[in-house]
């Protein structure tokens, strides 16, 4: 029976192990880095075949809005979120996991920070979304702000338990020396 | 305890947090959407004063989901310059508890009382641009809130621009008297403001006496073209109107006009304005009279004569008559009615026929006094015919 890190474990499970591992970090890999990435492409694809008359939209709009909704930042965080979580998996029960557990929870806390903005999306449209007013409002900009804080804190929640877990189990293993 | 009970335990916290984590992002946009289709607007109402508008829109927002709404409030103002403001609407902060329906009433207030004259008569007659500042907002406590700020320029059309009158024209006539027709243009640039009114118009001579007064029934609906006719009525004396039927004049006013409006308070506006009178018997000439022996006291004389019509549209329909006087202003003969009709711009060219003392026969020269019978009056000249 194969060793992983002081785990006894068949052959059999770790195959289980790494093939979860990679589907859920292939799940985070798309949507923390190549969503992210790609997602004015997506946007544009999906706008050009679904609404018609799409091609009227003001060029810059949508990476103006892209712009705040993704941060440059996240596909970076992404990939550390994709490895993180494919260790989180296979290392599931090893002396590594409680240590992995506190790097994971504190990643996701990063992560969900930075998607969240803080807890404050501002979105700030200029004259381009409006230029279809301007013979009536010559300048004219709209700013949108989406106050998101308790939602941010209860997602935080579960990486914070995640943390607490890695730390208890840290501490536990500790206790078993 | 434990730790791996601990552990177990955390497992559960950790579900449970990600199942609540699911439902806080999931509640505020079902409470959004369940919402959205209990939003209706009224019947929107308008009240008006002379200088302050209100424009009432009941609006009925009812909570159908799950969070109460909150927060809601509405802010927004259109100002000119010094910050000054026009417009202003303000709602709220107001709740809509959760399964109830509420109706506000969101006003939209335009005042134009404490604005100064001139920043009335600015925004009247001047397109700009005005400074907006909106502010939307509302929460689905207590999860989330939204808010919405707008900022820019509004383009304010001026209801009243380029106001101007056009050329004066005497637009009827009579026994001395006289009405000038005249023109107002004005263009209503606004989007919203509808002029309608009554413009009072004086009309004052160089001496600042008022000779005149007029005025006309304005109704400009919005981004619409104005004209319009003032009719002025001027009476004249008997030696005034002898003098412009014999002579061009040009007769020099000032006009004055008052136009009170909706919120934009009395537009005043003084313009000279300069009526061309062209006289109906101009350059008025006589031949020396040539005379054939009648009988032993009196001769058969006859005098050509001539002058123009210089009115472009005056007709002149009446006889003519008239005396020969002697250089001591003594009546030597008489001239016998003569028909005439002249048309306006055209030169008349006629000749009267009368008698003449034979005593007074042969004098170096005569004056002819000439008499014009017409449906304007009765108006007599003083012509010298010479040898």
């Amino acid at each position: 029976m194969p060793k992983l890190l002081d785990l006894e474990i068949s052959t059999a499970s770790l195959a289980i192990r790494v093939i979860l591992g990679l589907i859920c970090a292939g799940i985070i890999f798309f949507i923390f880095y190549y969503l992210p990435v790609n997602l004015k492409a997506i946007l544009d694809f999906v706008l050009s075949t679904v609404v018609p008359g799409s091609s009227s939209i003001p060029p810059g709009v949508t990476s103006d809005v892209l712009g705040v909704v993704v941060s440059p930042i996240l596909p970076f965080s992404g990939l550390v979120l994709t490895v993180v979580t494919f260790l989180e998996i296979v290392m599931r029960g090893t002396r590594i996991y409680g240590p992995i557990l506190i790097v994971s929870g504190s990643f996701w806390l990063v992560v969900l920070y930075i998607v969240f903005e803080g807890g404050n999306i501002v979105f700030a449209l200029d004259q381009s979304l409006f230029s279809g007013l301007s013979e009536i409002l010559p300048s004219f900009a709209l700013r949108i702000s989406i106050g998101l804080i308790p939602i941010m804190l209860i997602f935080m929640l579960p990486s914070m338990l995640t943390v607490t877990k890695g730390v208890v189990l840290v501490l536990g293993r500790r206790g078993q020396k | 305890m434990d730790h791996k009970k601990l552990v177990t335990v955390i497992n559960i916290m950790i579900v449970l947090a990600t199942i609540l984590a699911v439902a806080a992002i999931v509640l505020p946009i079902y409470t959004i959407l369940q919402d959205m289709p209990g939003l209706s607007f009224g019947e929107p109402s308008y009240n008006y004063s002379s200088t302050s508008g209100y424009f009432t829109l009941p609006v009925t927002v009812s909570s159908r989901g799950p969070l109460p709404l909150s927060d809601i409030t509405l802010r927004g103002y259109l100002t000119c310059v010094n910050n000054t403001p026009l417009l202003a609407t303000s709602v709220g902060p107001m709740e809509v508890p959760v399964g109830s329906t509420t109706t506000v009433n969101v006003n939209v207030t335009f005042d134009f009382s404490h604005l100064s004259d001139e920043m009335v008569q600015n925004l009247a007659t001047a397109n700009q641009n005005l400074s907006l500042v909106a502010t939307f907002r509302f929460s689905t406590s207590p999860l989330s809130s939204y808010e919405l700020d707008a900022t820019g320029e509004y383009n304010w059309g001026a209801p009243i621009s380029n106001l101007r009158f056009g050329d004066p024209m005497i637009s009827d006539i009579g026994p001395l008297a006289y009405n000038v027709s005249v023109p107002i243009y004005f263009q209503n640039n606004s989007t919203f403001f509808h002029v309608l009114g009554t413009a009072d118009v004086r009309l004052v001579d160089l001496n600042g006496s008022v000779v005149s007064e007029g005025n006309v029934d304005v109704d400009c609906p919005p981004s619409s073209n104005f004209h319009g006719d003032m009719i002025f009525s001027f009476n004249l004396t008997q030696a005034q109107a002898s003098y412009y039927f014999f002579n061009d004049a040009i007769l020099n006013y000032s006009a004055l006009l008052q136009l009170t409006t909706f919120g934009l308070g009395i537009h005043n506006l003084t313009e000279p304005i300069s009526v061309m009178w062209s006289a109906l018997a101009k350059d008025l000439a006589v031949d020396y009279p040539s005379a054939q022996y009648f009988n032993t006291t009196h001769s058969q004389v006859s005098i050509g004569f001539t002058f123009k019509d210089n009115s472009p549209y005056i007709r002149l329909d009446g006889y003519m008559s008239g005396f020969l006087l002697d250089s001591g202003s003594n009546v030597v003969g008489i001239l016998q009615n003569q028909n005439m009709t002249v048309y306006p711009g055209t030169t008349y060219q006629g000749t009267m026929m009368g008698y003449i003392r034979n005593d007074a026969l042969g004098q170096p020269s005569y004056t002819v006094k000439l008499l014009f019978h017409t449906d304007l009056g009765e108006f007599e000249e003083e012509v010298n015919a010479s040898a």
